[in-house]
């Protein structure tokens, strides 16, 4: 079991590689780049500055020198051995890039693999703070929406396979259509036109009253600002936990075993909840990483239209700013929590299915 | 003489089995043209698209000659609730007639919905083809970009891409094909990697055909049916990623209308003008719905394993 979940972390670090080549080529290739955003944003900058800013940037070194800058820091590729405070080292990179006779002052970067994912261009703040504090935020909606669509999603599921065939189980059916086809975004403006503008039922947006402190209580003492998007975000769950679970019901329930145990003169409630639905139960664990990959993509246009903060809106208007930065970090956490959560979701199908094996 | 009664029994038997055969054999796409032409569900959601396209095709024409309005000329100040004579879907906040817009939004995203699937298709027609019947380090390094692009919700990609390279209407379609070709890839790798063992495929290279004459001679054809199934809904799921791209006002930039970006100004206007937040969402709803009922529709009606 180690071993397979060994091989399985390791299977991932290609993938978070791959992620993090991705989001770097997108932001070198845009045009304009970090350092026309940076001019762009402060116009009366003098060309000595600008070539300050350029040298920080590190935009003189070749192109896998600045990815490996980004990625693992540089306070390895120049660094001052005698502190004098000038640097008279250098590792793959020159100690006089720009070639003005000076040496480079010492790299200060620690790279994203250390957590250092650089200064935010607009709130000038470490882009960690800034998207740490949005972390929270979102788990927090996602996990409250998976486990409603669990809740709501797997018995529908399980009813419409005992049912099939009957008024409810087509009901069902068409009612996960109707909400695969409905753009999030709308059904989201929808609820908000009928319960917060017309009922004034709930607020309009955020996630909780306005504090000086930015704090929220906890999440049940202001359920009136998550119903609403907890609902957007768990349709999707909801319709794809009951068809899967309807799917899985039906053909666990063809099984030889389950003959067995109407042929031993269970009754069908006995024959349906315990041999079947445990059964048909498990290959919904595989369902946990794609579910949380959706979770995160609708985050981003609910956060935006319910002003919610989290990851999703920070990554929307970091991306119309062009803050690349925080840009860059939110992409990396969304990857890192999906590859997490296949991880998680192979795993935990691994250990409860005796079928899989672990060679 | 004989042999000549002989010859003529034989050729009438030939004739009646034919002909049995013909009828009891129908080939599987005359069944499921037939299964199709029964669902009444599918051929509603067929004419209601049909309609749509039409609609849209034909919007310059009927905007001109039949509402008298253009899509783009404002007046100042005005929302003019749904039913005002003149404006059958009223007036968006610039005075824009909404049904004017509506259809000409049409073309656009049915354009894009479109051409995007098409294009989605023909990549992954190509990367899976190269990837199932080459299998080794090729699969491995495309499988490797596959898992990669997977771990990211579709809609960050979407929105790093467009809002860093502010994309037209045209280069909105590479960039939703860019983002939407990993799944029809794996879908084609997978048929190809079974297709690839067959004995016809054996034969074909035994008598010296190369690996390109026996993929598109022999597993292209196989494949056609299996990945067209996929184009309705493949249209629809990319109408909802192009319309909440112009939601967020980063996927087709204003005056040009879309579905989408219609709908981007109406969280401002929810007291004065609701049906400007109606009106798009209700296209787009039943836009996709019905793509997605055909595509539902005719997956059933190709699969062999569907009982009449």
């Amino acid at each position: 079991m180690v071993k397979y979940i060994l091989r399985r972390l390791l299977q991932a670090v290609p993938t978070f590689f791959g992620i993090t080549l991705l989001a770097y080529v997108l932001m070198t290739a845009a045009p304009g780049g970090p350092l026309g955003v940076l001019y762009f944003s402060n116009p009366k900058m003098s060309n000595s500055q600008k070539e300050k800013l350029a040298l920080q940037l590190g935009v003189h070194d070749p192109v896998y020198v600045q990815y490996l800058r980004w990625l693992i820091g540089d306070d390895w590729m120049r660094w001052d051995s005698d502190g004098d405070g000038v640097a008279d080292r250098a590792a793959l990179s020159e100690l006089d890039a720009d070639g003005d006779g000076v040496p480079e002052p010492p790299g200060e970067r620690r790279g994203v693999l250390r957590g250092d994912f650089g200064t935010s261009f607009f709130s000038k703040r470490p882009v960690l703070d800034v998207i740490s504090e949005r972390i929270m935020p979102t788990l927090e909606l996602s996990i409250a929406s998976l486990t409603v669509g669990i809740l709501i999603g797997v018995p529908l599921g399980i009813l419409a396979a005992v049912r099939k065939g009957s008024i409810f189980d087509n009901i069902t059916r068409i009612l996960a259509v109707v909400f695969d086809a409905i753009p999030g975004f709308w059904l989201a403006l929808m609820l908000l036109i009928i319960f917060a503008v017309t009922f004034h039922v709930v607020p309009l947006g955020g996630r909780c009253k306005t504090t000086l402190d930015d704090s929220c209580p906890p999440i049940y003492q202001r359920l009136e600002y998550m119903i609403l998007p907890i609902f957007v975000l768990a349709t999707g769950p909801i319709a794809g936990y009951s068809r899967f679970t309807r799917a899985s019901m039906l053909d666990v329930i063809g099984q030889d075993y389950i003959r067995t145990a109407r042929a031993k003169g269970l009754g069908e409630r006995m024959v349906w909840f315990k041999h079947g639905a445990r059964n048909a139960l498990m290959p919904i664990a595989t369902f946990l990483g794609p579910s949380l990959t959706g979770l995160l993509g609708g985050a981003v246009i609910t956060e935006t239209i319910f002003s919610y903060p989290g990851l999703g809106r920070a990554l929307t208007s970091a991306a119309t700013q062009r803050d690349y930065p925080v840009v860059m970090a939110a992409t990396i956490y969304a990857a890192v929590a999906t590859i997490l959560g296949y991880l998680i979701s192979d795993i935990l199908y691994a250990l409860i299915d005796p079928r899989v094996r672990f060679d | 003489m004989t042999t000549d009664i002989h010859e003529k029994a034989a050729i009438a038997r030939l004739k009646a089995e034919q002909e049995a055969g013909l009828r009891g054999g129908e080939s599987l796409m005359t069944k499921a043209f037939r299964r199709l032409r029964r669902d009444r569900l599918t051929m509603t959601a067929l004419i209601i698209m049909s309609l749509l396209t039409l609609a849209a095709i034909c919007a310059p024409l009927i905007t001109d000659l039949v509402l008298h309005v253009d899509p783009n000329s404002t007046e100042y100040d005005q929302l003019l609730p749904i039913g005002t004579p003149g404006h059958l879907l009223g007036t968006d906040d610039l005075g824009r007639d909404l049904l004017a817009r509506l259809l000409h939004a049409g073309r656009i995203s049915l354009t894009i919905g479109f051409l995007g699937a098409t294009i989605t298709l023909a990549i992954g027609l190509l990367l899976g083809m190269v990837m199932g019947y080459f299998g080794g380090r090729v699969d491995d390094t495309l499988n490797w970009l596959i898992t990669t692009l997977d771990s990211l919700p579709t809609i960050y990609l979407l929105i790093i891409v467009s809002a860093l390279f502010r994309p037209s209407p045209e280069a909105l379609i590479l960039v939703l094909a860019f983002t939407g070709w990993t799944g029809a890839t794996r879908l084609v790798r997978g048929q190809t990697i079974s297709l690839r063992e067959r004995d016809y495929i054996l034969s074909a290279r035994s008598i010296g055909s190369t690996s390109w004459h026996i993929m598109i001679v022999h597993i292209l054809p196989n494949l056609i049916s299996v990945t067209a199934i996929s184009l309705a809904s493949g249209i629809g799921g990319l109408i909802l990623a192009e319309s909440a791209l112009s939601f967020l006002s980063l996927g087709v930039q204003p005056p040009t209308a879309t579905w989408g970006n219609m709908l981007s100004k109406a969280q401002n206007f929810f007291n004065r003008g609701v049906h400007m937040a109606i009106v798009p969402g209700v296209t787009i709803f039943v836009t996709v719905l019905c793509l997605y009922v055909i595509g539902d529709g005719v997956r059933d009606a190709f699969d062999p394993t569907t009982s009449e």
